[in-house]
């Protein structure tokens, strides 16, 4: 046991109903990754507060983490109706949404997203119109897909994180073509390259089963799962789920 | 006649707002699949749509205490009781959580709250025997042999509640202990549903066990938890929690 979770056990003991000695201890739990005492901890502050944000957003974002989408989500569409101007709430609501296939929910928490990140001159819209680009491709709506796609430019202003995100909208909205998508040697000199090739590798991917050619699709996403490192992240989940499903 | 689990996520899928069809779909997979993983899956889908429904919250939170996930349960009831205070099984379940938490302030001050919204007099026998179960875990006897005194075991139950009516009544030295167990009375005064009196027996068996305790009978309460222990089914129901948790405080099991 960390000394700061010895210290925060201490100080709950004394002060029990303090939310934010719970908010703490869970934060700490996550540091240690014993994610199922976090979610725990978190629990504790909500019944110490029930209508503060902060418990309901960290829970979610563990339950995420865990992959346990539908417990994510809820957590998250209480959070944003507690705060409903954090951009996050909107923006994992509808990440934890898709990747527990609630496709609808995923639209609404995206749609919002961006109108909330337009609002407040958040340069990271690529990343949502990402999301909601896959959310309407699962759906069908071939229409609504390209025309969120259409929104994001070259001369989009975007915050480096979501460069890869910004890419991958280009891709599907025509701008770049498959064959030039990949460019390995630039990640190398970001600052996350084997975030932002499993995030390009899933992107492609997923680009080609949209169109049709899943076959395509096989041997990035292979290559994904081959990589070392960032295994929590989001397409690296997806794209073995994906590998899981056909077998392979 | 309920609807079938294909009629009820029929229902969600053409009207996912409506918080009871989660409910009802939700309980109902519980009911026949005795599968709580996907019943809390199922509510929790719910919640998605409505997190300020109090309904959902109470059986979500009833759901979490089936897997021993007791913070969880709080925090689900918690908030019911506080979008819908006048509710009284949002106390109860409140503090039956708390009860099997360990945490025995709280669940006898939420059970203190959840008596003040029983409205017929009929319906205090689950209270009372809780009460009376948690306040002799804490020590605390007068306010035990006091909580027994809210109901005069005279008045009928309802039929749901055959077996903590029984447990009052043995509490208050009203029914023999060593006659307390009667399987014929069980198969003919329980309610006529599947299983029934397998469930009333793991109730009926927690509350001797509970009983003996509080006499201080130590070898027939340790008996008595065994044999809830050998209950084949009912393993999610709050007697044989608690029946669970106090074999592994004595040593009876690991």
């Amino acid at each position: 046991m960390s000394d700061t979770i010895k210290e925060l056990t201490k100080q709950i003991k004394d002060q029990p109903k303090d939310a934010s000695l719970w908010l703490a201890l869970g934060n700490a739990y996550v540091e240690e990754n014993r994610l199922e005492d976090a979610i725990d901890a978190f629990s504790q502050g909500i019944i110490c507060n029930p209508f503060g944000v902060d418990c309901y957003h960290m829970r979610a974002r563990k339950y995420l983490t865990l992959r346990k989408c539908e417990f994510s989500v809820a957590d998250f569409a209480m959070a944003a109706r507690l705060d409903p101007d954090n951009v996050d709430n909107f923006y994992y609501q509808g990440v934890a949404a898709y990747m527990g296939k609630m496709y609808d929910r995923a639209v609404e928490a995206l749609l919002k997203t961006i109108e909330l990140m337009e609002a407040q001159h958040v340069k990271e819209t690529a990343a949502a119109v990402d999301w909601l680009w896959m959310t309407y491709t699962a759906m069908g709506k071939t229409e609504e897909a390209d025309a969120i796609a259409s929104t994001i430019q070259a001369d989009t202003p975007c915050l480096p994180r979501s460069n890869s995100y910004k890419k991958r909208v280009l891709l599907y909205n025509g701008t770049i073509r498959p064959e030039d998508f990949l460019d390995r040697q630039s990640l190398k000199n970001t600052d996350r390259p084997e975030l932002y090739l499993i995030s390009e590798l899933f992107g492609l991917g997923n680009y080609y089963i949209a169109k049709g050619e899943p076959e395509k699709a096989i041997p990035l996403f292979k290559e994904v799962r081959d990589i070392p490192t960032w295994h929590d992240c989001f397409h690296y989940t997806l794209a073995c789920d994906y590998l899981k499903e056909q077998g392979l | 006649m309920s609807l079938t689990i294909a009629q009820l996520e029929e229902q969600v899928r053409q009207n996912p707002l409506d918080a009871k069809a989660w409910v009802d779909l939700g309980l109902q997979i519980a009911e026949e699949e005795q599968n709580m993983e996907k019943s809390l899956s199922t509510l929790t889908k719910g919640l998605c749509y409505q997190p300020f429904d109090p309904e959902l919250r109470l059986q979500r939170g009833r759901k979490f205490n089936s897997i021993n996930r007791f913070a969880r349960a709080v925090s689900d009831l918690t908030l019911a009781c506080r979008l819908k205070p006048e509710e009284w099984q949002n106390w109860y379940y409140l503090s039956v959580s708390y009860n099997l938490w360990g945490k025995y302030e709280e669940s006898a001050a939420g059970f203190e709250e959840c008596a003040k919204h029983i409205k017929e007099k009929q319906g205090l026998y689950p209270i009372v025997d809780w009460l009376f179960n948690t306040y002799t875990t804490l020590g605390w006897k007068e306010k035990a042999q006091k909580a027994l005194d809210l109901i005069d075991t005279s008045i009928p139950c309802v039929p749901l509640d055959y077996s903590y009516r029984k447990r009052v009544m043995l509490s208050k030295g009203e029914i023999d202990p060593e006659k307390f167990i009667d399987l014929d009375e069980i198969e003919r005064t329980c309610i006529k549903a599947k299983d029934r009196p397998k469930l009333e027996l793991v109730s009926q068996l927690y509350g001797l066990a509970n009983y003996y305790h509080y006499i201080g009978n130590m070898e027939k309460y340790d008996e008595t938890l065994l044999k809830l222990l050998e209950q084949p089914l009912f393993h999610n129901a709050f007697g044989y929690i608690k029946g669970v948790q106090e074999a592994k405080a004595r040593g009876l099991i690991h």
